[in-house]
């Protein structure tokens, strides 16, 4: 995975997964940064929306 | 040598190959978390001297941000905290900037929206624009990056040929006057010559048992950055060999 | 519309002086700065030397305020967590002219009852090895220091907020209601505020203030300034502040360390009429650099890392910090010219005075106000950065190099109640983009905390 941060392009790196409580932890290194995405119910939802939202323009092209 | 260590401040092409060069007595430092400066993590020219350093036995610290130098310790601040590294000798690869307004002695208003090329094409990769219409002085590696980056981005850059002599603007830029005529715009981008980056305390300028090898290029010449980094080392074992 | 007991315009240091000195009160407080931030006129143009008063004409108000705020620096900038340091400064006499007019200021200083010695050539080298060896002889004041103007202003204000003050930026004055002689309501451009009694601090705006509030005419000038900041690798290795002789028409320029050692050198004054105007211009930036090489001969341009310029409010007379001859209920703090900062505590007291002469509810300090800011650790030339990072890890992610400065103490300055709305405002209070490389590889990243720490959208950061 790639992401575009303000201090230029860092390759990410998933090292593990994890749940806390009712939230989704994926592990990773942003380079050599440790970092975790933390995903809720609510990123769930938006994501999913984002998604359908683009399978309808394309529908309704 | 044994039992020495070369600290080296600077993860892009110049600081891995001079780590190539001493191995294992290589410690580098960069405060960006992955090798590769300018070029990027993942340009061939990094990923080969990464590689030759790592095996090589060089230490690769990356993502600590070295703060201080006093001739025998070099100290990192990373997310571990402090990181004191023993040393012989420090080399400074740490790259460089394009100049800065008052180092370009343009004269006139102080808005925001002067800024550096590093900044406008970091921010640019990000989706925000600096100005719609940003005037962009300079004439190298850095102005035809911006440029690009900008236009990408959905701004309208505008490349300044000529020296710019002022800013016009109180709180936004209105205009850049150059010395072949007046350039509306609403940003400047400073891409104009490039001096060499030095924030280590006790290295910025003279530093004791210090090597600088930051060979400013303004347009490519990834060979003349390697073949500097080389040179450091040679010269780091120099200076520990006359101690 | 909610209506204060004492309202004050104009948020540069002598506003947010005062708008601490009254929090300390029963007085429900607030102040109003047209900028996005305190500290954006004068104040941040001011070179950052606290005088002791030396040089100030004795007898005169000017004087009396400075000398009376001189002795309690140290522990007035360790309640506001600012920079001070007491270094003295050196004024150099380099022709026989100006050696000839050092006992005159000797003389003056000891009519102000400051300390101070007129030191021969070798001996000022001595206090100050970066003099010219061209020094015949020098003034040496050892009560000076150099001071965080805008720490000072930012830490005034903060403490101000922390008791309750309402501190409201992008807030300008464009009217005023009145009831007979008094001022009812000003009105602004953020709506209207209702106040009891009115203080104009409005600095290079305190003419417009006068007149919009009705008040007697104001008579004052924007004086223009420009000034070198050289970096912090030349500036550590000075002892003293350094400086000219005076002559008829200016103080001469300075070059002199910052508390965080950059070396400033200048200003220059020229009186002009727009108060908006803060150009640099090559001339007199050359000029200001070739005097300044008189007295430190190594200092030099390649070493520059910004040039800037700001307006001091200039006004005939000067020191008007007394209450209005018409309107009943305005106080003015106004033609302060260069020196408020160093008597900005006294003329808050002073101040205070006059509102309760005129019958504020400024009488009695509140038992549990609070009296000063904790102190936040900069990892700057701290000594043990291990028991930083032990303490908040932020410290270990170093966001801008040239100055040092670490997440910890960014996220602190958003945690403010004055906290910053703008790029710059950060810099004011923590120092990041503000070192040798002025933020091109930290602003970017800078700009991003912005968004994550203070809720900015990127747009209201870079405004395109």
């Amino acid at each position: 995975m790639r992401v575009r941060s303000p201090i230029g392009d860092l390759p990410f790196r998933v090292t593990g997964i994890r749940r806390d409580g009712r939230e989704l932890v994926i592990l990773g290194e942003l380079g050599a940064w440790r970092s975790e995405v933390r995903v809720g119910a609510g990123d769930v939802k938006a994501v999913a929306q984002l998604a359908v939202d683009g399978v309808r323009k394309r529908l309704t092209r | 040598m044994a039992g020495v260590t070369v600290a080296i401040v600077g993860a892009g092409v110049t600081g891995l190959a001079c780590a190539a060069e001493l191995g294992r007595d290589a410690v580098v430092v960069d405060r960006i978390p992955v090798c590769g400066g300018v070029l990027g993590f993942d340009h061939d020219a990094t990923r080969r001297l990464e590689e030759a350093a790592r095996t090589a036995g060089a230490a690769l610290h990356l993502g600590e941000t070295a703060i201080t130098w006093d001739g025998a310790e070099l100290v990192a601040m990373g997310q571990d905290g402090v990181r004191r590294i023993r040393a012989d000798a420090l080399v400074i690869a740490a790259g460089a900037r394009p100049r800065n307004r008052a180092e370009l002695r343009i004269d006139g208003d102080r808005p925001h929206g002067v800024v550096s090329a590093t900044v406008a094409c970091h921010l640019a990769e990000t989706g925000v624009v600096v100005g719609r219409r940003p005037a962009i002085v300079g004439d190298g590696d850095w102005a035809r990056r911006a440029d690009a980056e900008l236009r990408h981005a959905g701004a309208e850059p505008i490349r300044v040929r000529g020296r710019a002599l002022a800013v016009r603007g109180t709180t936004r830029v209105a205009e850049l006057v150059c010395d072949d005529g007046v350039v509306a715009c609403d940003a400047v981008v400073l891409a104009h010559g490039l001096v060499p980056l030095r924030n280590v305390d006790g290295a910025v300028v003279d530093g004791v048992r210090t090597v600088y090898a930051q060979p400013c290029p303004d347009r490519g010449a990834i060979a003349t950055a390697e073949e500097e980094g080389r040179r450091a080392a040679g010269a780091a074992l120099a200076i520990m060999r006359a101690t | 519309m909610r209506t204060y007991d004492v309202v004050i315009v104009g948020g540069g240091v002598v506003g947010c002086a005062i708008a601490r000195r009254l929090s300390l009160t029963r007085a429900t407080v607030a102040l109003l700065e047209a900028a996005s931030d305190v500290g954006e006129g004068a104040s941040k143009g001011n070179s950052g030397i606290a005088t002791c008063g030396a040089e100030t004409t004795p007898g005169t108000l000017e004087s009396e305020l400075i000398l009376a705020s001189a002795h309690g620096w140290e522990a007035l900038c360790a309640a506001l967590d600012t920079p001070f340091e007491r270094i003295g400064t050196l004024s150099l006499a380099l022709t026989a002219d100006e050696e000839a007019r050092l006992p005159h200021m000797l003389a003056e200083a000891k009519a102000n009852g400051v300390a101070a010695e007129i030191v021969s050539g070798a001996e000022a080298r001595r206090l100050e090895p970066l003099v010219t060896p061209d020094v015949r002889a020098a003034l040496h004041v050892p009560g000076d220091g150099i001071i965080d103007p805008i720490r000072l202003t930012v830490g005034y204000a903060e403490l101000a907020a922390r008791n309750g003050a309402d501190i409201r930026r992008s807030t300008r004055v464009t009217g005023a209601q009145r009831d007979g002689d008094r001022v009812t309501v000003l009105d602004t451009t953020a709506g209207p505020v209702g106040a009891r009694f009115v203080v104009n601090a409005a600095g290079v705006e305190a003419d417009t203030v006068a007149a919009l509030a009705g008040g007697a005419e104001l008579s004052s000038w924007p004086r223009h300034g420009q000034a070198w900041l050289l970096d912090r690798e030349l500036g550590r290795h000075f002892a003293k502040s350094v400086g000219g002789i005076p002559d008829e028409v200016t103080r001469g320029v300075y070059v002199t360390p910052t508390t965080n050692r950059s070396v400033l050198v200048g200003p220059t004054a020229r009186n002009h009429d727009d108060r908006d105007d803060r150009r640099t211009d090559a001339e007199t930036l050359d000029a200001i650099m070739e005097r300044g090489r008189r007295l430190v001969p190594s200092i030099a341009p390649e070493r520059a890392i910004k040039v800037f310029a700001a307006n001091r409010p200039a006004g005939d007379p000067v020191y008007r910090v007394e209450r209005d001859a018409t309107i009943a209920n305005l106080v003015h703090a106004a033609a302060i010219r260069s020196t408020g900062v160093s008597s900005s505590p006294a003329v808050a007291e002073l101040v205070r005075a006059l509102l309760e002469e005129a019958g504020a509810p400024v009488g009695e300090d509140r038992p549990d106000a609070t009296l000063a800011l904790l102190p936040l650790p900069r990892l700057l030339g701290h000594p043990h950065p291990e028991a930083l990072v032990a303490v908040d890890p932020r410290y270990g992610q170093v966001i801008c190099a040239c100055e040092q400065v670490t997440a910890a103490e960014i996220a602190a300055a958003f945690a403010m109640r004055v906290p910053p709305r703008t790029l710059d405002a950060v810099r004011k209070r923590t120092r990041a983009t503000g070192g040798r490389c002025q933020g091109a590889f930290c602003q970017a990243g800078v700009s991003f905390l912005c968004s994550a720490y203070g809720g900015m959208r990127p747009e209201e950061v870079w405004p395109a």
